[in-house]
């Protein structure tokens, strides 16, 4: 009896200090992403998300109903966008609804801040769902350890800073969450949770595309059990209503639509139903009839189905062969081959996020966690439970996609921090049992020391561990050291558990370091060291935006490349072309055609688009290395990907380089790009000790320093001329073309006067 | 009577001159269509000049430049395009067979081992390169062949299928390639057997592997499991997708190298930081796998101090090759 106090006593202990440690552990996630906001302000980041936050602001301002039909008309020019039927609107309501509670409790902040703020907050959940899933899978050990990872894992934090108000910032929660619903449910078996499941996956799917990851892994693991025979009713409970229910709940976001039954994506899950039904009714036929009976029939069944799948596959087969493509379509081969999209859709392999990462990657964004994981892996097979397996099959599928891409990097890193939750805390486990096991020898050596005092005088932690092991291997032969399992000896069990706690600090001083330093620079602001420390700031961006809200008539086109849509729009308020949702390939494709035109047919584009005003972002003057003409070979093939006459070998060098120098391709320095960012600027180079015209970010004297412009005039350039806007003229410049008189009277070829205009040269 | 003499000569002369090339033309597209596999001359020393060399030449040559050395690389898909050339060139010959078409148009190719003197005559620097050798060249022995422009296949289209190839020859020599016929593997009617073989063959081997015993052990799952993490972290999917090769060459250095500097990889590279990674994890996996359950104390001590050593040091490896490819130095923010 008294022992069983104590244990309830310890084990009520443990449960406090867990709540304790969860409560640091998301203080930690939070705060570590609020570099940001504390280096440069509490401003919205990059591109994306300026989206969102102005679908934000229209929700806050019309509310649900507006959002949820919201046409779009200052985007995609002529064209509009149906905003709210080719969105994922978790993000926004769930801001939304954050603004509305503190509204109503008198909380007058703006809902800019809370967009902000969304993302710590969101990280802090993503820990506790963390703790509980791993608690599902192994205990509150493992999931301690899993919640500390992924509180500051690197890669999480690059999508969730505070301003990264990005889908990523609560689906990454969402995911976590709806693995702990399903393992829960499989666990327990019970209705409630199964059901507690669903709202969890509709809630997934209204956030993020990656809900597909889900709907793909569930049917593996589901799938998985049936070959191994680990079929049951709390499986089927788990399964079979989330195959339903939740095709429901995806084809109630309008994004998604009939896609949640057409889309092979999601086809998996419906034939792993079938499987389902099938297995279990295999399992309850067993049990009915007698052995011999059994046989038989699996006998007739299994050649009656065996011939029937050979004739219809007979005939699927040469419908396939008789058709000249042999049936496979760039969707299907998309889904075969993961390389494909990366190598042949010019859109998709222009994004640096869906470039594969190199082995450095791993390490940067995941660092322990990537390294403990192949420990976490083992350890799933001892003992293999379905939730165990469930981890297994997330962590492999997981890793190997993220090898295609680097932005699946985010769903590998939950993986990757509960399989090295796991490691660590079996680890940890197993070395502060041994220190304990040494302890009690000595004490066992010194009797006048009392047992009791020994265990209390014990860490609690370790006590906490070391019972959780006890109860969960229970069947399997004992705790750690239970059994046939030995301790270390005690200076191997110090040793090890400093050089845990060394890797791990190692592990949050790398974390740490690259949240303030790595992944907090907005974007939208830069930053740079000047010599003597102190910090220049870069405000090109909104200074430039803030020109056009001001100084453009509220009806204005303005063009750029897609990339700065979405600021464009929220920032200045103005109708753009293109922005950075990509729908329409064809319309980007002619805006890329027109700045890799020359400038008259450029402006004959875009006059035809009623583009008021073109703006590029460059960078030579200051160093900026992300800027338009950087970006401008995928400009070309975008272009070149619908209209043929763009071809991208005109824009390179002879031998076959995009360089900017002397040598650079004609069609380069005769295209629009190349005279908007370039126009003026050789002037500006001496200013820093420079030959004249050279450009900072390619290291080269540019290779066509002076021209004159016709159909375009530049109206303004920020500060650093990181922002150049120029008005599309309604008609061409005519005194351009104007001779000097002077030298009218000297030169006497034509050609030569001809000649020495196009060049240029100062008279 | 010696003015009429000497016009005799002359007339004698041509005459002979002229039936003596015409003989020597039938002769040397003999002698060369000799050199033909599959329709196809692969360029040697000896070759080449049988080929090329003379003030004109009876037929036009088209040569393709192949490289040993660059078949690797998987973005130039020089394979590929040899392979297409060789049908074009496969094709014309079936198609011109017995018709004196025939020996109006000679394929070739030069690889780079075997002629790179070629290569310095052509003033080849770069592949892919494609380019036919007009009749009326005059090509001196050991001297620059000077090719104009229209006479290269521009690499715009870049690669080229048999097709294009075929498409080239026509409009610069004015002979038909002929239809192109890519033989498939197996014919459409044959298919639907095959597959289903196939099919079955994969069920039945799927059958008894589902019911095989080894396929209940656990270890084998782990290791595919390993194996499968090792080979994402080790960017084995950014060498295949970026066709990166093995082993890198420094041109600078005339050595091969393992590592190569700045962003990107190298083959080698990625498997031997994915193998160091996997090491890290093996280390700590044995720490609890394998080291409680050695009965004797010392081998336990031993056992377990080696796993921590090969543990941290690979951890070190990992974090030094780290910050010289990245240069990310980590500093700890202190209040």
């Amino acid at each position: 009896m008294a022992d069983q106090a104590s244990l309830a006593k310890g084990r009520a202990l443990g449960n406090v200090l867990v709540g304790f440690a969860m409560l640091a552990i998301c203080l930690l996630a939070s705060s570590v992403r609020l570099f940001s906001v504390i280096k440069y302000e509490s401003v919205i980041h990059e591109f994306d998300p300026y989206f969102n936050y102005r679908v934000t602001r229209f929700l806050s301002e019309k509310g649900f109903y507006e959002t949820w039909d919201f046409f779009d008309s200052f985007t995609w020019y002529p064209l509009g966008r149906v905003v709210g039927g080719t969105m994922y609107p978790g993000l926004i309501y769930t801001a939304g609804a954050i603004w509305n509670v503190l509204q109503k409790l008198n909380i007058p902040i703006h809902v800019q801040e809370v967009c902000v703020f969304t993302a710590p907050l969101f990280s802090a959940f993503c820990a506790i769902a963390t703790y509980l899933f791993m608690k599902e899978v192994r205990g509150q050990g493992a999931g301690l350890a899993s919640a500390a990872i992924i509180a500051v894992v690197p890669s999480y934090i690059s999508r969730s800073v505070a301003g990264s108000y990005d889908l990523e910032a609560v689906a990454i929660f969402a995911l976590v969450f709806v693995f702990y619903l399903y393992v829960k449910t499989l666990n327990t078996g019970s209705l409630a949770w199964a059901t507690a499941l669903f709202f969890g996956y509709l809630y997934m799917v209204a956030s993020w595309g990656g809900y597909s990851f889900i709907a793909n892994l569930l049917p593996i693991h589901c799938l998985a059990c049936i070959v191994f025979n680990r079929v049951s009713s709390r499986l089927y409970i788990a399964y079979a209503p989330w195959v339903i229910l939740g095709a429901l709940a995806a084809a109630n976001i309008p994004v998604i639509g009939f896609n949640a039954v057409l889309m092979s994506e999601h086809f998996a899950s419906f034939f792993v139903f079938g499987l389902l039904h099938a297995a279990l009714a295999i399992q309850y036929i067993h049990k009915m009839l007698p052995p011999r009976a059994y046989e038989s029939a699996k006998r007739l069944v299994l050649t009656f189905g065996t011939t029937a799948l050979a004739v219809v596959a007979a005939l699927v087969v040469s419908y396939v062969a008789a058709s000249p493509t042999f049936g496979w379509t760039g969707r299907s081969l998309s889904l075969l081959d993961p390389t494909y999209a990366s190598k042949y859709i010019p859109i998709i392999a222009s994004v640096s996020e869906h470039q594969p990462p190199s082995w450095s990657s791993y390490f940067t964004d995941l660092h322990i966690a990537s390294l403990l994981a192949p420990a976490g892996l083992l350890l799933c097979f001892r003992p293999l439970t379905d939730a165990s397996l469930f981890l297994l099959l997330y962590g492999v599928t997981a890793v190997y996609f993220s090898g295609v891409m680097v932005r699946l990097m985010l769903v590998l890193a939950p993986a990757a921090c509960c399989l090295a939750g796991l490691a660590l805390s079996e680890v940890t486990a197993y070395l502060a049992a041994s220190l304990a096991a040494s302890q009690q020898e000595q004490e066992a050596d010194k009797p006048e020391a009392g047992a009791g005092e020994a265990s209390a005088s014990q860490p609690p932690k370790h006590d906490k561990k070391a019972g959780k092991h006890g109860s969960k291997k229970g069947g399997s032969g004992g705790g750690w050291l239970a059994g046939s399992l030995q301790p270390v000896p005690r200076d191997v069990a110090i040793v090890g558990l400093v050089l845990v706690f060394a890797g791990m600090s190692l592990f949050y001083k790398h974390s740490v370091y690259v949240a303030g330093e790595m992944y907090s620079a907005p974007s939208i602001v830069l930053q740079s060291r000047r010599p003597d420390g102190g910090v220049k700031v870069f405000d090109d961006f909104r200074e430039a935006y803030s020109w056009l809200s001001h100084n453009t008539d509220p009806d204005d086109k303005v063009a750029s490349w897609w990339d700065y849509g979405y600021q464009t729009t929220a920032m200045a308020n103005r109708t753009v072309i293109v922005d950075n949702n990509t729908w329409n390939n064809t319309h980007i494709a002619t805006v890329g055609r027109a700045m890799a035109s020359p400038e008259k047919k450029a402006w004959q584009i875009f006059r035809s688009l009623d583009v008021k005003y073109v703006f590029v972002v460059f960078g030579g003057y200051i160093g900026y290395p992300s800027d338009d003409i950087n970006k401008f070979l995928w400009m070309v093939r975008i272009g070149g990907g619908v209209f043929p006459d763009i071809k991208e070998s005109n824009y390179l060098s002879s031998d076959g380089n995009y360089r900017v120098d002397d040598k650079a391709g004609k069609a380069l320095l005769d295209s629009l790009m190349w005279k908007l960012s370039y126009y003026r600027f050789a002037d500006t180079s001496p200013m820093f000790g420079a030959p004249r015209g050279y450009d900072r970010v390619r290291n080269a004297v540019i290779g066509r320093p002076d021209f004159q412009l016709h159909y375009f005039e530049e109206v303004f350039t920020s500060e650093h001329w990181m922002m150049r806007v120029y008005r599309v003229l309604d008609k061409p410049n005519r005194d351009n073309r104007m001779r000097n008189p002077r030298r009218s009277k000297v030169g006497k070829s034509a050609a030569k006067t001809k000649q020495r205009t196009a060049s240029g040269a100062p008279a | 009577m010696a003015r009429s003499g000497l016009r005799l000569l002359l007339a004698l002369c041509l005459v002979l001159a002229i039936s003596g090339s015409d003989d020597g033309d039938a002769a040397r597209i003999a002698r060369v269509q000799s050199l033909q596999r599959g329709g196809l001359i692969e360029l040697d020393a000896k070759s080449v000049k049988e080929v090329l060399v003379g003030k004109s030449r009876p037929y036009s040559v088209f040569i393709i430049a192949d490289a040993k050395d660059l078949r690797s690389s998987s973005k130039l898909k020089l394979g590929q395009v040899v392979a297409d050339f060789r049908l074009a060139a496969k094709t014309y010959a079936s198609t011109h067979r017995g018709q004196p078409a025939a020996g109006a148009v000679v394929f070739a190719r030069m690889e780079f081992s075997k002629v790179k003197e070629l290569f310095g005559r052509l003033g080849v620097q770069s592949l892919p390169y494609l380019a036919r050798v007009p009749p009326g060249l005059a090509i001196s022995e050991g001297g620059a062949i000077t090719l104009p422009k229209e006479e290269l296949l521009s690499p715009a289209s870049y690669p080229w299928t048999a097709e294009a190839i075929a498409e080239f020859v026509t409009e610069r020599s004015g002979l038909p390639v002929g239809k192109i016929e890519r033989t498939p593997l197996i014919s459409a009617r044959l298919m639907p057997v095959v597959s289903l073989a196939v099919l079955g063959g994969v069920g039945s081997v799927g059958y008894k592997l589902y019911y095989a015993p080894f396929m209940r052990h656990q270890a084998l799952y782990a290791a595919g499991a390993l194996v499968i993490y090792w080979f994402s972290v080790s960017g084995g999917m950014f060498n295949i997708i970026r066709g990166v090769p093995l082993v890198g060459y420094d041109a600078r250095k005339r050595q091969a190298m393992l590592f190569m500097a700045g962003q990107g990889q190298l083959g080698a590279e990625g498997f031997i930081m994915g193998s160091l990674y996997t090491l890290v994890g093996l280390a700590v996996a044995g720490l609890i796998f394998i080291v409680p359950k050695v009965k004797d104390a010392q081998v336990r001590r031993y056992a377990a101090y080696g796993l921590l050593a090969l543990g941290v040091l690979a951890f070190r490896s990992v974090t030094a090759n780290h910050l010289w490819k990245t240069g990310m130095r980590t500093h700890w923010y202190w209040p």
